[in-house]
C-alpha cells in the first residue's frame, strides 16, 4: 500500500503540471487536444502493458479491443438512445466480451503464438466488418452525429474528464498488477507458467482473465475517445497502426511497468507533434517504426530500463567517490 | 589418450563435478558408474564441449582441449551420444547417417558409409526407411553408426541401455565390445546397468558427490565386496 | 461451379508459396513474423517498378534476390543479437515478435513514402486467354501459377536433395542434436532466413499484374497467411500446401456469394473453427515435411 501511495506521491509535480496547465494555454488550444490524445492513449497503452508486459502475451489486436469500444459507444449513444455515460460502460462491457472470445479461442494452449496470430487476425476483421457494414457503421464515410459526455462539451472540460479517467484508469491498473493476488499471479506465470501449475493455479483461466481486464480498459479508452473526436472511421480505431502505437509506446517506455506506459504514451504523442512542424506524418511513423524495432532488441527495458540503469550507475559513481 | 585432470565444472550457479579425474587409453572400454547425480553425465558433457569446466585440464591424445567447442571435438576425433533419444525420427536411416557424416565431404563420406554398413548391415538394408520404424535397440545402434561416420577414436556414450529391453542392451554392449577391438575406438561409457557395463569394461571409476570415489581394473573392482554386491545384484 | 474451383486452386497455389516462408521460419526456428506480409508487398513494388522501367520479366528474377538480402539483414540485425541472449527460449521468441511487429510497421510506412497509399497494379505482359482441360483462363495467371508450382518445387528439391536442406530439415526437429553434428547453426539460419523472405517477396512478384498493391494491404494478407498455416500445422511444410488449397477454393466460393472485401472474415472464421476442434491442424507441428 505504501508503494503505491509513493508512486502517486512522485507523480504528484507531473500530475499539478497536467491539472495547472490549462489555465496557461487557452480554452481551445490545439495543444490540449494534443494532451487528450496522450491521456487516451496512456490507458490504451497501460492496457497492452497488463498482458504484454506482466503476462508475457504479446496481443497484435489490441486496437480490435479499442475500435470495439468506439465503435459500441457511439452506436449505443446514436441508436439506443442512451446517455453516454451508459455506453461508456458498454463500450467497456462489449469490449470485455470480445476479450474473452479470443480469449477462450488462443489462450488455451501452451504456445502462446496461437493469442499473437488469433488478435492480429481478429482486429483485421473486425476493421473489415465496420468498413464493408455500412449500414450499421457507415464504413470509411464515417460514423458521426452522436452526442458527447453531458457536461464536458467543451475541450477544456473533456480535458480534464480524459485527466480524470487517466488518473482512474491507470490507478486501477497499477493498484491491480502491484497489490493484488491476480497481479501477483500474473506475474508467476509471467516467470514460469509451469511452475505456476504445478502450484494448482489454473493458468488457462488467469490468462482469460488478463485478456478480459485488458480488453475492458481498452473499450473504455475507445469510448472516451469516441466522445472527444465525434466522427468514427474504421481505418482510424481499428487498423493495425493504431496496435502499433499502443505496442511501441510501451516499448519504448518500459514494458511491465504501468507506468513506463503513459512516458511511452506522451513521449511520442508529443515528439511527433513537434516533428510534424519539421517533417510529413510519414516520417514520424517511419522513425517510429525504427524506433520501436530497435528498442525491442536492444533496450527491453525501455526508458524506465534506461533510466534504472542511470540512476544505477550514478549511485555506483557517487559511492565510488566517496571512498 | 584421453586425460581429465581435477575438473570442476557444473550447470551455472550450480556446482555439480568437484574436481573429477580419469583417463582412457586406446581401444579400452571405460565405465563411469555412480549414483544418481554424481557427476557422471556432467563429466562426459563437459569433456566434450557441452560445458565450459571452471577449473582443470582436459587433455586429448596430448593436447589441451579444455572448454573447446563440440565441433571442434569432432573435428579432432571424438564423439558424443547423448542419454536420450536422438535419432532423428522423420528422417530416413540415410538422412542420419548423412547428418552424422555432415562435415565429410563427398568421397569421404562415401567411404564411410560403406564402412558403417559393412558393419552394421541391417542399416543399409533399411536405409531408406524412417528411422522411427526402428526398434529401440536399432535406433541406439544407429546413433552409434552416426558417430561412427566421423571415425572418431574416442566415443562417450552417456547410458546407451536406458530405456531398452535386455536383449537389446544385449546386443549393444556386445556391438561396443566389438567396436573396441576391431576398429581401435575406445569407449567411456556411463551407465545404471552396473553389471552389464562392467561385462564390457577394462577399467572403471565409480563417481559420488562429484568426485571420483573408486577407480580400478575390472578385477580389482570386483574384489571390492560393495562392488561386488551391486554386480551380482543388478 | 468448376470454374471457382479451378480458380481457387489457381489462388491457393498464389498462397501456397507466400505462405512457405512463413511456415519454413517458424518450422525451423520457431519465430513468427509479423511482417511477412510486407515482405510479400515489397516484392511486388519491386516488380511493379522494374517492370515499370524494363522487362518485367527481370522483376520477377530480381524480387526474390532483393527478398533475400532483406532477409539476411533481418537474421543479422534482428535474429542474432537476440539469441546471444540469456534469457529464456520463450522471452526471445516474444522479442522477435514484437521486432517484426516493429518491422512491419517500419515497412509499411516506407512503402507508403515510397510508393504512395493509392493502389498500384504491375502492368499485365502477356495478353490473351489459354485453354487447359476446357477451362479458359488468362494466360497471364497461368504463367504465373506455374512459376509459383515450379518455385515450390525447386524448394523441395533443395530440402530433400542438398546438405543444407537436409540440415535444415534436422534442426527444425532437433537443434541440440543437429548441432552435435557440426553443423553450423548460425549460417543456417540465416539462409532459411533469406530463403523465406525470397519466398514471400516472390509470391509478392508473381501477383503484382493480377491483384492491387497498397501499403496496408500488408497485414490482411499477414492474417490469412496465418489462418492457412494454422489450419495447415504450425511447422508443416506439407499441412501449408494442402490448406492453401483448400481455403483457396473456400475463398473462390465464399466470394461468389460474398463479395471478395470479406475474405478474411472468412478466412478467420475457418480458423476459429480448426483452433477449437483441431488446434494443431491438419499435420502437427512437428516436423518441416
Amino acid at each position: 500500500m505504501n508503494a503505491f501511495f509513493n508512486v502517486l506521491r512522485k507523480s504528484l509535480p507531473f500530475l499539478a503540471f497536467l491539472i495547472v496547465l490549462p489555465l496557461f494555454i487557452g480554452r481551445e488550444s490545439y495543444a490540449l487536444h494534443i494532451l487528450i490524445m496522450a491521456f487516451i492513449f496512456s490507458v490504451f497503452a497501460a492496457s497492452w502493458d497488463l498482458l504484454g508486459g506482466y503476462m508475457g502475451l504479446m496481443d497484435f489486436g489490441h486496437a480490435g479491443f479499442f475500435g470495439i469500444g468506439a465503435y459500441t459507444s457511439a452506436l449505443a449513444s446514436l441508436h439506443l438512445g442512451v446517455s453516454p455515460y451508459v455506453s461508456f460502460i458498454l463500450a467497456g462491457a462489449s469490449s470485455m466480451l470480445f476479450g474473452l472470445l479470443v480469449g477462450v479461442l488462443s489462450l488455451r494452449f501452451a504456445s502462446r503464438v496461437y493469442f499473437s496470430i488469433c488478435t492480429l487476425s481478429f482486429a483485421e476483421t473486425v476493421r473489415i466488418v465496420c468498413r464493408n457494414w455500412v449500414d450499421l457503421t457507415r464504413g470509411v464515410l464515417g460514423l458521426w452525429g452522436y452526442p458527447t459526455f453531458p457536461g464536458f462539451s467543451s475541450r477544456m472540460s473533456y480535458y480534464y474528464f480524459a485527466l480524470f479517467f487517466m488518473i482512474l484508469s491507470i490507478s486501477v491498473l497499477y493498484f491491480l498488477v502491484e497489490h493484488t493476488h491476480v497481479g501477483l499471479v500474473f506475474r508467476a506465470i509471467k516467470d514460469s507458467e509451469v511452475v505456476a501449475e504445478h502450484r494448482g493455479i489454473n493458468v488457462t483461466i488467469y490468462k482469460i482473465l488478463c485478456a478480459i481486464i485488458s480488453a475492458f480498459f481498452a473499450g473504455l479508452a475507445g469510448s472516451v475517445y469516441a466522445h472527444h473526436i465525434l466522427v468514427l472511421i474504421p481505418d482510424d480505431v481499428l487498423s493495425a497502426a493504431v496496435t502499433s502505437l499502443a505496442i511501441g509506446m510501451v516499448v519504448i517506455g518500459g514494458r511491465g511497468t504501468i507506468i513506463g506506459s503513459i512516458i511511452g504514451a506522451f513521449l511520442v504523442v508529443t515528439t511527433s507533434e513537434l516533428l510534424r512542424a519539421y517533417a510529413e506524418v510519414i516520417y514520424n511513423l517511419i522513425i517510429f517504426g525504427l524506433l520501436m524495432t530497435i528498442f525491442a532488441i536492444y533496450a527491453p527495458g525501455g526508458v524506465m530500463g534506461l533510466v534504472k540503469r542511470g540512476q544505477k550507475q550514478i549511485s555506483g559513481i557517487i559511492r565510488f567517490s566517496q571512498k | 589418450m584421453l586425460e581429465v585432470r581435477d575438473v570442476v565444472s557444473g550447470y551455472g550457479e550450480l556446482e555439480i563435478l568437484h574436481g573429477a579425474s580419469m583417463s582412457a587409453g586406446e581401444s579400452v572400454v571405460v565405465a563411469l558408474l555412480g549414483p544418481n547425480g554424481s557427476g557422471k553425465s556432467t563429466l562426459l558433457k563437459t569433456i566434450f564441449g557441452f560445458l565450459k569446466p571452471k577449473r582443470g585440464r582436459i587433455l586429448f591424445n596430448g593436447e589441451d582441449i579444455t572448454g573447446l567447442s563440440p565441433e571442434t571435438m569432432l573435428s579432432r576425433g571424438m564423439a558424443y551420444v547423448p542419454q536420450q533419444r536422438t535419432v532423428f525420427k522423420y528422417l530416413t536411416v540415410l538422412d542420419n547417417l548423412r547428418l552424422g557424416g555432415y562435415l565429410l565431404n563427398k568421397d569421404e563420406f562415401e567411404r564411410s558409409l560403406e564402412r558403417i554398413y559393412a558393419i552394421f548391415p541391417f542399416l543399409k538394408e533399411r536405409s531408406k526407411q524412417i528411422a522411427s520404424s526402428l526398434s529401440g535397440g536399432e535406433q541406439r545402434m544407429l546413433e552409434i553408426a552416426r558417430a561412427l561416420m566421423m571415425h572418431p577414436k574416442l566415443i562417450l556414450l552417456d547410458e546407451p541401455s536406458a530405456n531398452l529391453a535386455p536383449i537389446m542392451v544385449d546386443a549393444v554392449f556386445k556391438e561396443i565390445k566389438k567396436l573396441a577391438s576391431n576398429e581401435n575406438i575406445s569407449f567411456v561409457v556411463v551407465e545404471q546397468n552396473i553389471a552389464k557395463a562392467m561385462d564390457i569394461a577394462e577399467y572403471v571409476y565409480v563417481l559420488d558427490m562429484g568426485r571420483v570415489a573408486l577407480e580400478g581394473t575390472h578385477d580389482a573392482i570386483l574384489d571390492v565386496p560393495k562392488m561386488r554386491a551391486l554386480y551380482l545384484g543388478s | 461451379m468448376i470454374e471457382y474451383v479451378v480458380h481457387g486452386l489457381l489462388l491457393g497455389s498464389l498462397y501456397a508459396l507466400t505462405s512457405l516462408g512463413l511456415v519454413l521460419l517458424f518450422g525451423v526456428t520457431k519465430v513468427i513474423n509479423m511482417a511477412h506480409g510486407e515482405i510479400y508487398l515489397l516484392g511486388g513494388y519491386a516488380a511493379y517498378t522494374i517492370s515499370g522501367v524494363s522487362s518485367p520479366y527481370l522483376g520477377l528474377v530480381t524480387s526474390p534476390f532483393i527478398g533475400f538480402l532483406t532477409g539476411m539483414v533481418i537474421a543479422r540485425s534482428l535474429y542474432f543479437p537476440v539469441e546471444r541472449l540469456r534469457i529464456p527460449e520463450a522471452d526471445k521468441h516474444m522479442l522477435f515478435i514484437v521486432a517484426t511487429f516493429g518491422l512491419s510497421t517500419l515497412l509499411q510506412n516506407l512503402m507508403l513514402l515510397i510508393w504512395g497509399a493509392f493502389p498500384v497494379r504491375a502492368e499485365l505482359f502477356l495478353s490473351g486467354t489459354v485453354n487447359i482441360f476446357g477451362i479458359t483462363m488468362y494466360q497471364q495467371r497461368f504463367l504465373l501459377v506455374a512459376l509459383a508450382i515450379a518455385t515450390i518445387a525447386v524448394l523441395f528439391i533443395f530440402l530433400f536433395r542438398t546438405k543444407a536442406g537436409l540440415a535444415l530439415r534436422a534442426l527444425s526437429q532437433d537443434v541440440e542434436t543437429t548441432k552435435a553434428m557440426g553443423v553450423k547453426t548460425d549460417r543456417l539460419y540465416a539462409l532459411n532466413c533469406g530463403i523465406a523472405m525470397s519466398l514471400a517477396a516472390l509470391g509478392g512478384a508473381v501477383v503484382s499484374p493480377i491483384f492491387w498493391l497498397a501499403p496496408s494491404a500488408g497485414v490482411e494478407l499477414t492474417g490469412k497467411l496465418f489462418a492457412i498455416v494454422i489450419l495447415g500445422g504450425m511447422g508443416s511444410v506439407w499441412g501449408a500446401l494442402l490448406s492453401s488449397l483448400i481455403l483457396g477454393v473456400v475463398e473462390s466460393t465464399s466470394v461468389f456469394f460474398l463479395g471478395q472485401q470479406w475474405s478474411l472474415v472468412v478466412f478467420f472464421l475457418a480458423m476459429s473453427i480448426v483452433l477449437l476442434i483441431r488446434p494443431t491442424g491438419i499435420f502437427g507441428e512437428e516436423r518441416l515435411v
